[in-house]
């Protein structure tokens, strides 16, 4: 039997669906499609997780290899690791859920939007499964624009402003670390091995580059990803496209395409540049700890619940940077963790704050309150998944959060207590913003409200499952990203290797 | 002069190309008029395929060069890869002409004429080994387009551009003529092989340095590179949209060609000569030309600066033929031939796109101030009129401004590679920032498409427009998603120059 290309089917699935949809008229048949296009894409990638037997890294599992361009070393090369396979999953199950609630959200051009969508998701799931630079890259930058125009036609008033925005920050990253690439290829193929293998690379990279050019490519490659992630100074994208992009949109930016950074930092630029990390790496470290704080004060002061929570994903993607640069192998693992726990906290919370903009047309903090009186559920899950974020022993995000400033303190106390500091005023803005819409007066507008329908409940449902499986069994995917993180970041700490942080 | 039948055979493409010119012009003259349009269509489509169909053939083969007319002439790889670029861009435009002439009011068996003739030209100037040759080939398409701009004669605008383009063009050709009169007096020899072994052997004069940068000077002109491109917004506005297109990717691609032979085949041995030329001038126009386009809200205007930055990073290609060390490396040349096939699907189907978007509208309107489908108002709400279109538009702009999977992500790539591998990275640095400004004009046609509430134009273009458009967006993401042949085919048309 032929062994089928998982990773290509999971990869290029949506896309394929998208491309069959384009020509189907109606907007209800492109809906079915699409849902059940990316639901077998989810089932397809759960099949993925359970044959996944870990390799030892940096060997790859699932590996696909085609020749793309032989004169240049290009290949069509696809492989994952915990990692990337965790991600995947990730994905693939975000998709889905953002379909179910745009299913009635969106009014206008709904083929597009979910044509959209799917495009997205094989983007995403590319720019994880690829392991080769070239191919990489082109993921990388074909997720652009469904994302772009996910935002710019079905998003807010500011739509395009922060279409373009968002476009065009991305790119300045990019292109630039584009630059770096080609660079990274010429030396390879100076000395004699022009390929674009990412573990290649890896191997290969550190030993020829001195100082100097480490430094500039590790630069370019980190401007890149602190653009995406994002981290402070270069965030200032990532508000204006969650407040503006519809529901689905800023699930998907939040749940998986935030991870593209962190998941670079950790695939690309500590690999390929050790030495430059290193160096860099107290600096990564302070301004992850000033955007954790910065993040939480600004999300303390907003009044638009949807721009609090995009402030918090700065402020929680800070914990992750603390974590991978933190220089300790229980950090860079909680990092790691805390990149699939915002997933799927920050997800849900944008899931819900859609389901009652649905219901209120407004997303005032002010506007609500007493909300618990008349939808129950809405506010249970509301109050769980904002326990969740805060790190409540027991939900996924303490186990994140815990081994981040547990690993962090060993090596660099100081961040560790700025970290912690944050994790108060975490607590602090999102139970403010849990007692502003659920407690206190009931205003007599919203008597009415109707509590969450089945189709809510299926979004949310899943995802609170993996809160609480994330939280009190976290064990089996500190395993499986042990080893290819540890890999990983052996270049800032080569001890590492041997040492481990599961019981 | 001995001429016999391997001379003839040498040129026999270019000759079923003119062929087919003449056979259309004397159709139209005897043939009743409104009738006899898809004969001239179906007499064009033969000897643009049958020339088409030669070359390939040859490329297949890939004989040795084939030299004729006393070594004035070659049919080697070069000449027919771009030959056949020139071609396939000729056969959409013939398509796409099809239906414009008719609603112009156009005599087609002019425009079908001068289109052909002008593409046998360009087709010689690529094969032209010879200076007097590469002159007159380029005098003659130079001529055919200068009427091709200028062929809607009620129009003013499109009056003016010829005009514009015909005194712009005759300064060149001044500036050109005098180059070749400067190296003849230098070397004795108009044959660019004489040229090259005379400067290896002699090293440059002083009357050779100028006499190959006036050279260069009229070929800068004709491709529209900073600081000579002031004609190319004129012209480009002006003229006709299917001529705009045809001209903003053939000549380019024949004027780089014939370009890319003279500095590989009479200046190899002192690249220095001409490489730090070409990168100023590359630096210059990927900056202006993508800083002014952002200003347009032309459409058409738009596009004509952005033509104008993709000369840009092809003359950075070009310029990375020589080394930091000193070295010559033809990588980049191929890496330009690579790109100019890219650029000529993306920005033919742009052009395109407006000429379909122009028929939405029921009647002509808006002459002569504007005309339909260039500003940037008639996109407004393609992507709800028409999805197809939208599409395919939103790919050639996602393309030029170099966002993969497209044709013009590819040639990016291959440009600012071998500019990094032969040491300039600042070039390539200007060159990515150059094409992140450049994003900002793409996207804002994308808004003004998606995000923008439609026109109520909804006359249903002809079906060969569409078709045209259709198979530009086809080439565009072939060329980036399977670039394999093209890029071979390009990389052996300069392996074996010889150079």
């Amino acid at each position: 039997m032929v062994e089928l290309p998982m990773l290509s089917l999971v990869t290029f699935l949506p896309a394929f669906a998208a491309a069959v949809l384009a020509f189907v008229p109606g907007g209800r048949e492109v809906k079915g499609g699409a849902l059940a296009a990316s639901v077998l894409v989810f089932v397809l990638s759960l099949v993925l997780f359970w044959q996944f037997e870990p390799p030892v890294p940096p060997e790859l599992a699932f590996v696909e290899d085609v020749v793309w361009v032989e004169s240049l070393g290009i290949h069509y090369r696809m492989g994952v690791d915990g990692i990337s396979l965790l991600l995947i999953v990730l994905t693939a199950l975000l998709t889905p859920l953002a379909m179910i609630i745009s299913w009635d959200a969106v009014h206008t051009n709904e083929k597009g939007f979910f044509i959209a969508l799917l495009c997205l998701q094989t983007g995403v799931t590319g720019v994880f499964a690829a392991s080769d630079l070239f191919l990489f890259y082109a993921f990388w930058e074909a997720m652009l624009l469904p994302m772009a125009l996910l935002i710019g036609i079905w998003g807010g008033p500011r739509r395009i402003y922060a279409s373009i925005k968002f476009v065009l920050y991305t790119m300045a990253g990019s292109l630039l670390m584009l630059v770096a690439i080609l660079y990274c290829w010429f030396r390879m193929s100076e000395i004699g091995v022009p390929t674009f293998e990412i573990a290649e690379m890896a191997r290969t990279l550190p030993p020829i580059l001195d100082a100097r050019t480490e430094s500039w490519l590790f630069a370019a490659f980190a401007l890149s990803f602190a653009i995406k992630v994002p981290m402070f100074p270069f965030h200032t994208w990532l508000p204006d496209a969650h407040v503006e992009a519809p529901t689905a949109g800023s699930v998907l930016l939040a749940g998986v395409l935030l991870k593209m950074g962190s998941y670079g930092f950790l695939r690309f630029a500590i690999p390929f540049f050790p030495e430059a990390a290193v160096a860099h790496a107290p600096l990564l470290v302070a301004i992850s700890a000033v955007g954790i704080i910065y993040g939480s004060l600004m999300s303390w002061a907003q009044t638009d619940i949807k721009k609090l929570i995009a402030y918090s994903s700065v402020a929680h993607l800070g914990f992750v940077m603390l974590g991978l640069f933190s220089g300790s192998l229980i950090g860079a693992q909680g990092g790691m963790i805390q990149m699939i726990n915002h997933g799927v906290s920050t997800g849900a919370l944008f899931l819900l704050v859609g389901v009652i903009y649905e219901r209120a047309h407004t997303r005032g903090v002010h506007d609500f309150g007493g909300l618990a009186k008349v939808m129950p559920v809405y506010a249970t899950f509301f109050v769980v998944i904002t326990l969740s974020s805060i790190g409540l022993p027991g939900l996924n995000g303490f186990v994140g959060e815990f081994l981040i400033l547990n690993g962090t303190y060993e090596e660099m106390p100081v961040a560790a207590v700025v970290g912690a500091f944050g994790v108060v005023l975490g607590a602090v803005y999102m139970l403010g913003l849990v007692r502003n819409m659920f407690f206190g007066p009931l205003s007599p507008k919203w008597a009415t409200l109707p509590d969450m329908t089945g189709g809510e409940l299926a979004t949310l449902v899943p995802l609170v499952v993996c809160a609480v499986w994330l939280g009190m069994f976290p064990t089996p995917f500190l395993e499986l990203t042990e080893a290819p993180v540890a890999h990983a970041i052996s270049a800032l700490r080569p001890d590492l290797l041997t040492a481990s942080v599961t019981p | 002069v001995n001429v016999t039948v391997l001379d003839w055979i040498a040129i026999l493409p270019a000759l079923l190309v003119l062929a087919a010119a003449m056979l259309v012009v004397g159709i139209d003259l005897f043939a009743p008029p409104r009738k006899n349009q898809l004969a001239l269509v179906l007499v064009s489509f033969a000897g643009i395929g049958g020339a088409c169909w030669l070359l390939v053939q040859r490329l297949h083969l890939a004989r040795r060069p084939l030299e004729a007319f006393s070594g004035s002439i070659v049919l080697d790889d070069l000449t027919s890869f771009l030959s056949i670029a020139i071609l396939m861009m000729t056969a959409l435009l013939v398509l796409v002409a099809n239906v414009d002439t008719r609603r112009r009011n156009i005599a087609f068996g002019e425009y079908y004429g001068l289109v052909l003739s002008c593409s046998a030209a360009m087709m010689l100037l690529v094969a032209s080994t010879d200076l007097l040759m590469i002159f007159l080939n380029l005098e003659i398409l130079s001529i055919a387009l200068y009427v091709l701009t200028g062929i809607t004669r009620k129009n003013p605008r499109s009056n003016e551009a010829a005009v514009k383009y015909l005194v712009t063009g005759a300064f060149a050709t001044g500036f050109q003529l005098f180059g070749v009169a400067l190296l003849y007096g230098a070397t004795g020899s108009i044959q660019l092989e004489a040229l090259g072994s005379w400067l290896a052997t002699n090293g440059p004069s002083p009357l050779f340095q100028t006499g190959l940068g006036l050279l260069i000077v009229g070929f800068l002109f004709k491709i529209g590179a900073v600081p000579f491109h002031m004609w190319v917004p004129d012209v480009y506005e002006g003229a006709p949209t299917t001529t705009t297109a045809f001209m903003s990717v053939t000549v380019k691609a024949a004027a780089v060609g014939s370009l890319v032979r003279i500095l590989l085949v009479a200046a190899p041995t002192h690249p220095e000569l001409w490489a730090d030329l070409l990168s100023a001038v590359a630096i210059a126009t990927m900056v202006i030309g993508n800083l002014i386009a952002i200003q347009q809200t032309s459409v058409k205007r738009m596009l004509a600066y952005s033509s104008v930055a993709h000369t840009g990073y092809v003359l950075v290609a070009l310029a990375a033929m020589h080394g930091v060390d000193g070295t010559l490396s033809v990588e980049g040349a191929s890496a330009a031939l690579f790109y100019l096939v890219a650029y000529s699907f993306m920005t033919f189907g742009a052009f395109v796109t407006l000429v379909y978007v122009g028929h939405e509208a029921p009647v002509p309107g808006r002459e002569p101030e504007w005309q339909d489908g260039e500003h940037i108002d008639d996109l407004a709400g393609l992507g709800v009129r028409r999805p197809w279109a939208a599409f395919a538009m939103t790919l050639f702009l996602v393309s030029l401004g170099g966002i993969p999977p497209t044709a013009g992500f590819f040639g990016k790539f291959l440009v600012f590679s071998e500019a990094i591998a032969q040491g300039h990275v600042g070039l390539a640095v200007i060159g990515v920032l150059a094409s992140l400004v450049s994003m900002v004009y793409y996207l804002r046609v994308v808004v003004a498409m998606y995000m923008q509430s439609p026109l109520s134009n909804d006359e249903q273009p002809e079906g060969s427009l569409g078709l045209a458009v259709a198979l530009a967006a086809a080439g565009t993401v072939l060329l980036g998603i399977l670039p394999n042949l093209f890029f071979e085919w390009a990389t052996r048309s300069i392996v074996l120059l010889g150079a």
